[in-house]
């Protein structure tokens, strides 16, 4: 088969190839945040927990709570609002959010997973 | 060598197109109208003002029908004995309610403030209530209760209330406010897509990137953290009521804050309710009856839909029972 006939030649494959490669080294090697729980009161960040622990939320000096992350989930303990809503929610994973209306409080657990779910209706 | 450039071209063209960054959501938390609120919006006239223009928007709502702020509307009507001349919107709004409480033979109630208060679930953000009320004590409440007992005046744009009833829209204000803030957002921005929650309850703005459904999870009433069923939404509205999250118990029987309006205790027979509808006050109050009627739950599913609103409950014993019109919002498009 003549050469000049054809539309590709090799060259052009591996350029093909190379620009190809680039894109997804560059699309799976970019730095990812991972997980983390942000916990706000009042609407401000009040703290971030990426490692597994029992922390205390406060408002200033006022306690609020204790948040435990286990490493895979995160619930709330022990805290001082009336209607103990964020203890009946229980452990969420990734995606989930624990609400404490009287206090302004919400716990996040923040993720870059794919998650399909983009609000829950309750 | 022209045909190769072009391949290259249209793979740089392909590759960029599909790793380009979607188009940006702006994503606002708050508190008001009593609970948690989600705005997530994206606008070419600006995300952040939008969100928060929408927030005001519920705040205000908030405000003005709020029965625990003296300077409210339904403060207002709740301390006369006679009649009150009342802005449009509220007529509009009472009005609403009390159509929607003919609609659903008196499950919607918005004049049950003298029962919420008996059993102390008007309060309950700043007291768990622990005490379950005498029967003569209900009795009392439920002559000073009832739709019946609320009166409009469509002439004179007034209203009255009678036999001490109090006004407690809790079952239709969030799904108004919700709507309201849909409105000031197109008015702003016919094209703006996102969502805006209060407390569970959802207001589509428009699709997600301008073409994909919302995914709504509907949250299992005994597993906090899983969802029952997965629902598909470009439009309208979603609301839910159960009995998991206001609620008291005494000798291992659960009393929650949906009261019936004709026994005067919390209603039996459900645990959840979800309603999707075009709007969401439609959504909020059918999810309210629903709940209510939720012994009777086969006139639920398959009448609501003639009011507006396709159903999915989950009944006392898990049981997950839903409107043959829900399947279409179930199909993720």
């Amino acid at each position: 088969m003549n050469r000049r006939g054809k539309l590709l030649k090799r060259y052009d494959v591996i350029l093909i190839i190379a620009i190809v490669s680039v894109f997804f080294v560059f699309h799976w090697t970019r730095p990812r945040e991972g997980q983390s729980i942000e916990v706000y009161v009042n609407g401000k960040l009040s703290m971030q927990i990426k490692t597994p622990g029992t922390y205390e939320v406060r408002d200033g000096d006022k306690y609020l709570m204790k948040v435990i992350f286990d490493g895979r989930r995160v619930h709330v303990e022990d805290s001082n609002c009336p209607l103990k809503i964020c203890e009946k929610t229980g452990a969420i994973g990734p995606g989930g959010t624990i609400i404490c209306v009287p206090n302004k409080m919400l716990v996040k657990f923040k993720t870059t997973a794919n998650t399909e779910l983009d609000v829950m209706t309750w | 060598m022209v045909g190769v450039s072009l391949v290259v071209v249209l793979l740089i063209v392909f590759l960029t197109s599909f790793f380009k960054a979607p188009p940006s959501y702006y994503e606002m938390d708050g508190f008001t109208l009593g609970t948690y609120c989600r705005i997530v919006v994206s606008s070419k006239k600006g995300s952040k003002v939008l969100a928060q223009v929408m927030f005001n928007e519920l705040e205000r709502v908030y405000k003005k029908y709020n029965p625990n702020d003296p300077s409210s509307v339904v403060s207002k009507i709740n301390n006369s004995n006679d009649w009150i001349d009342i802005d449009e919107e509220t007529f509009v709004l009472l009005d609403a309610a009390v159509r929607f409480s003919r609609l659903t033979d008196g499950a919607f109630d918005p004049a049950l403030g003298e029962l919420i208060r008996l059993w102390g679930f008007d309060k309950i953000a700043e007291k768990l209530p622990s005490r379950v009320p005498s029967s003569e004590e209900i009795g009392v409440a439920l002559k000073r209760s009832g739709v019946d007992k609320l009166e409009l005046d469509s002439q004179r744009r007034r209203v009255r209330l009678i036999d001490g009833a109090k006004l407690d829209l809790g079952g239709i204000a969030k799904g108004y406010a919700l709507d309201r803030a849909y409105q000031v957002a197109k008015e702003v921005d016919k094209d703006c897509t996102g969502f805006v929650e209060a407390g569970g309850d959802i207001r589509i703005l428009g699709p997600k990137f301008g073409s994909r459904p919302w995914v709504v999870g509907v949250r299992d009433p005994r597993k906090s953290d899983s969802a029952i069923a997965y629902l598909y939404l470009t439009s309208g509205a979603v609301a839910t009521s159960g009995d998991y999250e206001r609620y008291f118990e005494v000798g291992g029987v659960r009393y929650h804050h949906i009261l019936d309006p004709k026994t005067g205790f919390p209603a039996r027979g459900a645990i959840s309710v979800t309603v999707v509808a075009d709007n969401a006050v439609t959504a909020d109050a059918l999810s309210t009856a629903g709940f209510v009627m939720g012994a009777q739950w086969e006139y639920v599913v398959l009448e609501f839909p003639k009011f507006g609103g396709s159903v999915l409950m989950v009944t006392e014993d898990g049981s997950i029972r839903r409107s043959p019109t829900m399947v279409v919002y179930e199909q993720a498009r």
